[in-house]
């Protein structure tokens, strides 16, 4: 898989094609009580690309993670994930649209009352997929991020860096191109929220497109991957390779 | 749909009655008080409308004659009769036979010997006619046709008029009461059932991220719903095919009420109401969950 992917970056290279995964063309959100959650944002996120989106609270980054998720439509713009324009999207279409996504949350969001295996499962399950299925797929994702000893454990015997990989192999397990996560690291001490985000950087090498949402500023300046600042809502900076900006 | 999602919707669902057991028992008497309620009204509504056919089967004008006439001006009485319209039969009974019909209800024969050899009773010529709302018609005829050797003609349109206006009244208090009943089970359905969906409201909430569509989540519920729904329906049909059962048998041991009218066989009337009762039952669940739930869709 990993080869797949370097061979798929070296294609990109030499043909010099890129493959926009994600377009957010001029968007802004305004919510009900009148606050701009986003203004006038575009972006363009390639296939297998990771990406940054940093910012202080209120700057507008979980709106756009909210808006990729189709959780809510923009007040203006639009945004085309693989060739499609989400804000048409029907009712009905919406969950099928999911199904390209991971999604990770800062609150971890497992259920209280399944087992790490069946946290992964029901993933699995709730998309209708097959028990056969299921038994191949969740012991795999769970040896890949490393939980394959607790699996039969509760959520509330595991720790917070234990949940976060139990949210991640849940979100990764039906394989979505793309992975958006929310704050991933913000219930987490430092070295637990560096094991998550190596995990994450596994699993963008594997070729999954990573959009992560984060105020974590020594990961990103050490990490130098594609950086997108965002302050009271509006886009300030996006750069390929760098670290997370002093000004904000 | 797949059979394992099926699968998954009954698991589920038991596992959420099993878990909101005492509102789901709170839901399935309120159901079960509605149907029984609403099968009772039915049995009221079809044993009067079955009691009114009966008597409109008797339902008859009484031709009383006069001594005067021949036997030779009784048969063409009894042929013109036979010709008119909405006339369904004429019977001609002797004085003899009435007095002894009427002695068998008054105490036998020590009855009908105490007139001696003198019979009060006339000679009568009992006109059937094809329906209830005819009968007026019917005397009209007879009235125009000949008032020779008629004494005097009775109906019995009086009685029809009130038991169609005693199973009117009946029919809208039925339709009312079930109305309201249904009212207040799908109100309760849909309280429990939001119950339910609250507690899940955290793993409704993660479906709808992974991409559940909106029928996979809404599956365990709706499947909770019919199943509160046919238990609901199940137990008063239980209790009500034993009561009525009793009823009868009560009935059939107290001559003077078997005489007068028959009610309809158990049989007869849960072939009606056991289809409708769970129908109704599984209505009125699918109905409360799918409300209950529809807010939470919307993610």
């Amino acid at each position: 898989m990993i080869l797949l992917q370097k061979c798929s970056k070296l294609l990109t290279v030499f043909t010099g094609r890129k493959i926009v995964l994600i377009n957010v063309n001029s968007v802004t959100k305004i919510y009900e009580n009148g606050s701009k959650g986003v203004k006038d944002i575009s972006i363009d996120i390639e296939k297998g690309e990771f990406v940054f989106i940093v910012g202080t609270s209120g700057s507008g980054k979980s709106t756009l993670i909210r808006l990729m998720l189709k959780e809510m439509d923009p007040s203006e713009g639009e945004i085309t994930v693989a060739g499609r324009d989400i804000t048409k999207l029907t009712q009905k279409e919406i969950p099928y649209y999911r199904r390209q996504l991971g999604v990770v949350f800062q609150d971890f969001r497992l259920l209280p009352n399944k087992t790490v295996y069946e946290n992964v499962a029901f993933a699995m399950r709730v998309v209708e997929r097959g028990g056969r299925d299921i038994r191949r797929a969740v012991p795999s994702v769970l040896a890949m991020v490393g939980l394959q000893r607790k699996s039969k454990a509760y959520p509330n015997q595991l720790s917070g860096g234990e949940q976060q990989r139990t949210a991640l192999a849940r979100a990764i397990v039906n394989g979505p191109p793309i992975l958006l996560a929310d704050e991933p690291t913000g219930n987490l001490d430092p070295d637990t929220a560096w094991e998550i985000m190596e995990l994450l950087e596994e699993i963008n090498l594997r070729g999954t497109t990573v959009v992560i949402a984060t105020h974590a500023k020594e990961i990103v300046d050490q990490m130098q991957k594609r950086v997108i600042t965002l302050k009271n809502g509006s886009l300030v900076r996006d750069i390929q390779e760098g670290g997370y900006s002093d000004e904000i | 749909m797949r059979f394992r999602s099926i699968r998954y919707y009954v698991k589920e669902a038991f596992k959420s009655i099993k878990r909101n057991s005492l509102m789901s028992l709170a839901c399935i008497i309120t159901v079960a008080s509605c149907i029984f309620i609403v099968s009772l009204s039915y049995c009221l509504a079809a044993n009067i409308n079955y009691i009114l056919k009966q008597v409109e089967n008797e339902l008859s004008v009484a031709v009383y004659l006069d001594d005067e006439i021949s036997a030779d001006e009784v048969t063409q009485l009894y042929n013109t009769l036979r010709e008119l319209p909405y006339v369904e039969s004429v019977e001609y009974t002797t004085p003899q036979e009435i007095l002894e019909k009427f002695g068998e209800k008054m105490g036998g024969t020590e009855f009908t010997e105490s007139f001696g050899g003198d019979n009060p009773m006339p000679r009568t010529l009992t006109v059937y006619v094809t329906g209830a709302e005819y009968t007026n018609e019917v005397i009209d005829s007879i009235r125009i046709l000949s008032n020779r050797g008629i004494e005097k003609i009775r109906d019995d349109a009086d009685i029809s008029g009130t038991f169609t206006a005693i199973n009117k009244v009946v029919n809208v208090i039925c339709v009312l009461i079930i109305a309201i009943l249904a009212v207040i089970s799908v109100v309760l359905i849909t309280n429990t059932i939001k119950l339910t969906v609250n507690s899940r409201k955290n793993e409704i909430n993660i479906m709808k991220y992974v991409g559940a569509t909106d029928w996979f989540i809404r599956g365990p519920f709706v499947v909770e719903g019919i199943l509160i729904g046919l238990i609901g329906a199940i137990i008063p049909l239980i209790i009500f095919y034993l009561s009525y059962g009793a009823l009868l048998e009560a009935a059939s041991k107290v001559p003077l009420i078997m005489d007068l009218v028959e009610l309809l066989s158990a049989a007869s009337v849960f072939v009606v109401l056991s289809p409708v009762s769970i129908l109704m039952g599984v209505l009125l669940g699918v109905l409360g969950s799918v409300t209950s739930i529809r807010r939470h869709l919307k993610v």
